[in-house]
């Protein structure tokens, strides 16, 4: 992207129309250079060449960079609330005996959590558990999680290939 | 379509009914436009009329023909600048923020629906600027 951006540099609003622009609206991380260079990527496409030209290409940029930012938002907020269903059903992994089953939950829970979340031969394990104990999660995590749902012999019969059954994000 | 008289009824009727009585009721819609700012009419901001200038100029090209529509034009602009920021700063500290809870997410998602009818309308008025110019 680097040397891509060393030849589109040349695309930058004039002075008085960067003093206008003023600074971008960037939230938290995200960095000026890496605006600035998208905005001359943009540019490059568009090729303004009067101040109209430049609106628009600035609207482009900023509705983009939104775009990019509430996916990376959106990926998030579906990952925190996954975890916190996968947290309770993870709960009834636990072993039998009042007593085990506290130190399980206690102790043993959330590194089962971290690991589901993070090694993916060991969520396949604790799915394969949860699915032992005949329990799957709901409907809605499946579909964002683009796992197929368990299928009727009658609705796959005679029915298109679908994807999995997954929404696709 | 409405009559004459219709139109002048239906006016004289919106007179009757619009807007708080009271003084305090008053005050109360008199604020509305001070919560986030975006209600004020950016032409009339001092704190934009530097930018404004600038960007009608560098619109019209100096041509004194389409001067009043360059204007309108940049003051859309700015308005939608402005409120780009805003979206910044809603996701700043209502998602961002370590103070920010899973419930300020749908505070963030009520505002910024509610942005989103701002960014409209300035869009709106700057796409007719720019068409009449």
């Amino acid at each position: 992207m680097s040397s891509a951006m060393s030849e589109v540099s040349v695309f930058k609003p004039t002075n008085e129309l960067s003093e206008v622009f003023g600074e971008p609206a960037l939230v938290g991380l995200e960095k000026r250079e890496v605006y600035d260079g998208f905005l001359s990527l943009i540019a490059s496409a568009i090729k303004p060449t009067d101040p109209i030209g430049w609106l628009l290409t600035k609207d482009v940029t900023d509705w983009s960079w939104e775009i990019r930012r509430e996916r990376i938002i959106k990926v998030e907020i579906i990952k925190y609330y996954q975890k916190e269903v996968v947290a309770e059903l993870i709960k009834a992994l636990a072993p039998p005996g009042q007593f085990k089953t506290a130190l399980y939950r206690i102790f043993q829970a959330d590194a089962d959590l971290t690991l589901w979340e993070t090694d993916p031969e060991a969520r396949i394990k604790i799915d394969g558990a949860l699915a032992a104990k005949a329990i799957t999660p709901p409907l809605s995590l499946r579909r964002l999680t683009c796992e197929a749902p368990p299928r009727s012999t009658r609705s796959t019969r005679g029915s298109p290939p679908m994807n999995g059954g997954a929404i696709p994000l | 379509m409405s009559s004459f008289r219709q139109i002048a009824a239906n006016r004289n009727n919106a007179k009757k009914s619009t807007g708080p009585r009271s003084k305090a009721g008053r005050e109360v819609s008199g604020r509305n436009a001070r919560r986030h700012g975006l209600a004020i009419d950016i032409g009339s901001d001092p704190l934009f009329q530097d930018d404004i200038e600038k960007l009608s100029h560098a619109l019209s090209s100096g041509a004194q023909n389409v001067r009043e529509r360059a204007r309108e034009t940049a003051e859309a602009e700015l308005d939608l600048l402005r409120i780009r920021k805003f979206r910044a700063c809603l996701f700043e500290t209502l998602y961002l923020a370590d103070t920010a809870l899973p419930d300020s997410l749908a505070e963030l998602n009520e505002s910024l629906a509610k942005l989103e009818r701002y960014e409209r309308r300035a869009f709106s008025r700057r796409k007719r600027a720019l068409r009449a110019m």
